[in-house]
């Protein structure tokens, strides 16, 4: 028997001890590489496989999960699994229920020409070495720059008959330079590997183009510009995102905040709740109408974007907020189903594909897909910053922290560029802004057409306890808000 | 388990040194239970075991690393790890510096706190500890969430410099549980760090959780204003914000990279208020500790700030070869932190002596960020059952609040340092298990803290 058939006997006698629904993801292998040029130097050049199992239980209305990375005893790993569900149900409030939906047998890949693990470590290093030269600058204090690369067999085979293969191959590349303001402090300016949704992201896709060195280029040059910078006002005025740090406001503020587990109270021991209740879907000003939102996991090349989840549900587009109208979540099947209890009404017609694990050790989770912004007719950037009276232009994430419920937020940029009278100005370093959520998203007055979004890709989003860190996009395009405090 | 890993090591290493590879290693295993719960239910139980083999070749400045998560009995694909480090070493670049590999010195084994009964609680057991320390304060408005989680971590380390092979061993709990009411969303907590099972105490969980339920159960909510306050933080916002500083702050690679807010300048001067002393303490039980690092450097006693004076660096290896420095015995998963505790005597907070000012208190801090690291400016929130203290100690609620101020500020003035002790525990789980803990003070109070931003509701 091979490792595959194992697995589904061990299933069926789950289901014969009584568990109502089993699952299991077997990583046959995950690979992953990493290199990393700091100041020249060659400071990782990591490679790592794993393998492993997990196995989930449902028994009486509670999970039970256990993992290993020892693929040699199957029966003690399912059979801990199951005494760990036995044990959960002796304290329930509300027995899990799964949404219904049909097993599927599939199979999924992620869209690339090349394999990264195809590419030898040599080429690869040529190719660091290059942007790190590039990136090297008198006024260049340090330099880095890195590639990743993770490629994951996933096999999910559950106790309704599921059998799904993904094949997914995900690199994230970027690079920083740090440099020191004659005062002593540093600044810093950075850029990212990311998209449009659309073709292939193997090598190809970091070295198609240029795209490394325009924006080498481009970083050093803007990093000359914050050294000798005025400090960012401390006033109330229009803020223009670009996608660089409206794909963060996005993600803390609406992805998180509209995850269901979250609006259910399942995170409130770790990553906290949401501001958002059950009685507020279908009825809730969000935004302003110009506020479009979509989990769209059907994007054809994202990090986002995986085929199945791992609850064996397809990936699907599915509108959040709708002309600022608060409308749907991230959602599971679990979830779906104790929100429409609990509300006593179908707000929730099925389950949205949004269940992953970040690994074969973790548990399914209400996990973002590419949470994207639809582009608005408010023309280019500069049609944006033309209409502005007083506002500033702002992008890069420096920091970022929420408040627990997502209610209000706080975020520092690497860079601003001032607005006055319809002019962009000059620039201005350690550029801050903060508010209140829904103020915020209500005051949104300009939303960018199609010539203004990115897919940024998100390789670190972190929640869950034990913790998990998970891959997804963001297809945003620039926005404008108004009447938002900055410089604090 | 012991026995099987250094054994398993020793062969690895006999194995890269027939092959003449230069190499060395991590060898690390785990075993975790975790029991999470919300809704005042038990959302999840999760065991885990895990072994994970990191090796390191090193062909003079070039080095390439290989690891591999598997089975125990896997050696050959150990084996083809260290090969495969070795191929990436052989194409890899150098670096400009010279780098250190020494042999490594055999040390007696380092398991003296691990405790097995820990380690073999099982889920009824910790469901019974979850019941005593929550009692009866749970109703159907007042749920329940939170975490008890325990594991076991083995480590060997070794290189093919010599044949010794270092062995570690600890075995932790972290307990923390949160009281929220289901629609007017304030919430409460209370945390606890074991290493081992007699640690435990579920009564300490309970007073600490009626103590703000009843002041939160009678008492309304207010907004207060932005601005300056005198701020109390428990042991547990203190732990959080001194381990950002030892990121921002105590490492020299961080320093001479520029992205540290300390730097050369600070080395021997009063940075701080004079009550304030930081100190990295591997004799402290406490906190999990290491008595080597992964090079094998045998750990002891560092301090970092002496009465408020900044005292040294932290070096990691690589970082003291490339800027031609001293490696401090730092190339660990955490730090044995501990924060001398002062001379007021306060337990808990019914002992919080009489304040001068308006006082806040934060239990915890949500999402913490470095809004500036060479500033050393950093923002969070308040969490778990915030509370304001008036100048006549009447205590009341706040809504929540954002903190945002730099290091120097923070702790340029402190009032009093509580007398009491207690270990938090930092420890997280992304990646390999590494049980982390800071020992500090139980109170501190800070004079003359920036506040933000303030929330007008839960
Ligand atoms: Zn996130």
């Amino acid at each position: 028997m091979n490792i595959t058939q194992k697995i589904k006997v061990e299933l069926a006698n789950l289901k014969k001890k009584g568990a109502e629904y089993a699952d299991a993801r077997f990583y046959p292998s995950r690979e992953t590489e990493s290199i990393t040029f700091l100041q020249g130097n060659l400071k990782e050049c990591r490679s790592s496989a794993t393998t492993g199992i997990g196995v989930r239980v449902l028994y009486n209305g509670a999970w039970g999960f256990a993992s290993s990375s020892l693929t040699e005893n199957l029966p003690a790993l399912f059979g801990s699994a199951f005494e760990n569900a036995v044990a959960a149900s002796n304290r329930l409030s509300f027995p899990v229920k799964l949404a219904n939906r049909k097993p599927i047998t599939a199979e999924y890949s992620s869209p690339r020409r090349i394999d990264p693990f195809d590419i030898s470590v040599s080429e690869k290093l040529d190719f660091l070495r290059k942007i790190d030269k590039k990136l090297e600058h008198n006024i260049v204090a340090q330099r880095i720059s890195y590639v990743t690369s993770d490629k994951q067999k996933i096999i999910f085979i559950d106790t309704d008959g599921s059998h799904i293969e993904k094949n997914i191959c995900d690199t994230f590349a970027g690079m920083k330079v740090i440099g020191v303001e004659k005062n002593g402090n540093s600044q810093e300016r950075s850029y990212e590997l990311g998209g449009d949704g659309f073709g292939t992201r193997g090598w190809e896709a970091l070295v198609s183009g240029d795209k490394f060195p325009e924006n080498a280029d481009r970083i050093v040059d803007e990093l000359s510009q914050i050294l000798v910078a005025e400090s960012a006002p401390k006033d109330t005025r229009s803020v223009i995102l670009l996608p660089g740090i409206m794909f963060l406001q996005t993600h803390e503020v609406i992805g998180h905040a509209l995850e269901l587990d979250r609006i259910l109270g399942y995170e409130l021991s770790y990553a906290g709740g949401s501001f958002v209740r059950l009685e507020d879907f279908g009825k809730l000003r969000y935004g302003s109408d110009k506020l479009t939102v979509r989990a769209d996991g059907t994007l054809p090349n994202s990090p986002g974007s995986y085929g199945y989840d791992d609850d064996g549900v397809e990936c699907q587009d599915t509108v959040l907020i709708d002309k600022g109208i608060l409308k749907n979540a991230i959602t599971s099947r679990q979830t779906i189903v104790e929100a429409n209890e609990k509300a006593g009404e179908k707000i929730f017609e099925k389950a949205g594909g949004c269940a992953r694990a970040s690994n074969f050790n973790r548990i399914p989770l209400e996990r973002m897909t590419n949470i994207n912004i639809d582009p608005g007719n408010d023309g280019s950037l500069n049609d944006i910053i033309t209409s502005t009276e007083s506002g500033i232009v702002l992008d890069g994430a420096r920091s970022w922290s929420i408040g627990s419920n997502r209610e209000q937020f706080h975020f520092a940029n690497e860079i601003g560029w001032l607005v006055k009278d319809g002019e962009k100005g000059e620039v201005v370093k350690n550029p801050t802004y903060s508010s209140d959520t829904l103020p915020f998203w209500r005051s949104l007055s300009a939303v960018g057409d199609k010539s203004t979004a990115e897919l940024v890709y998100v390789p670190n989003c972190g929640k869950g306890l034990p913790s998990q860190q998970m891959y997804l996009g963001h297809l945003i395009p620039v926005c404008k808000f108004d009447n938002v405090k900055t410089g604090e | 388990m012991k026995a099987k890993i250094k054994k398993l090591l020793a062969e690895l290493n006999n194995f890269a040194r027939g092959k003449n590879i230069t190499a060395e290693y991590l060898l690390h295993a785990e075993k975790s239970n975790l029991i999470r719960l919300a809704n005042s239910a038990v959302s999840l139980n999760t065991s885990e075991e895990l072994v994970k083999l990191i090796v390191t070749s090193r062909r003079g400045r070039r080095a390439g690393t290989y690891s591999i998560t598997t089975d125990l009995s896997a050696i050959d694909r150990m084996k083809s790890a260290i090969v495969s480090a070795d191929e990436i070493a052989q194409s890899a670049d150098e670096v400009n510096y010279d780098v250190t590999l020494t042999p490594m010195t055999q040390l007696p084994d380092d398991d003296v706190n691990f405790d097995d009964a820990l380690v073999g609680m099982n889920s009824s057991e910790k469901l019974d500890f979850i019941n005593k320390a929550v009692g009866t304060l749970e109703t159907d408005k007042i749920k329940l969430s939170g975490i008890f989680s325990t594991g076991a971590v083995w480590e060997a380390v070794a290189n093919t410099l010599s044949e010794s092979v270092l062995f570690h061993s600890v075995s932790d709990g972290q307990i923390s549980l949160e009281l929220t009411h289901s629609e007017l969303k304030w919430e409460i907590a209370a945390t606890q760090s074991a290493i081992s099972k007699s640690d435990l105490n579920p009564e300490k969980i309970q007073s600490q959780l009626s103590t703000l339920l009843n002041i939160y159960q009678n008492t309304s909510p207010e907004i207060i204003k932005t601005g300056k306050y005198d701020i109390i933080l428990s042991g547990e916002a203190l732990a959080e914000l001194i381990g950002m500083m030892e990121y921002i702050g105590f490492s020299g690679g961080l320093f001479k990279r520029k992205m540290s807010c300390l730097r050369d300048e600070h080395l021997g001067k009063k940075i701080f208020d004079d009550k304030l002393t930081i100190v990295d303490d591997p004799a402290v039980r406490e906190t999990f500790p290491s008595v080597f690092d992964y090079n094998g450097n045998q750990r002891s006693k560092f301090t970092f700030v002496e009465n408020g004076v900044f005292k040294q660096f932290m070096w990691d290896r690589d970082s003291a070869d490339e800027f031609n420095e001293k490696e401090t015995g730092h190339d660990v998963s955490g730090l044995s932190t501990v924060i001398s505790s002062g001379n007021e005597l306060v337990s808990s907070i019914n002992d919080i002596p009489e304040n001068k000012e308006l006082t806040l208190f934060i239990p915890h801090l949500h999402y913490m960020n470095i809004v500036n690291m060479t500033e050393g400016i950093i923002t969070a929130c308040s969490r778990f059952g915030a509370l304001i203290f008036d100048k006549e100690n009447k205590i009341r609620v706040p809504f929540n609040f954002r903190l945002t101020d730099n290091f120097f500020n923070i702790f340029n003035d402190i009032e009093w340092i509580s007398n009491e002790t207690v270990a938090v525990n930092t420890s997280n789980s992304y990646g390999m298990r590494s049980p982390a803990a800071a020992f500090v003070p139980k109170f501190i109070k800070l004079k003359n803290i920036s506040i933000t931003h303030v929330n007008k509701s839960f």
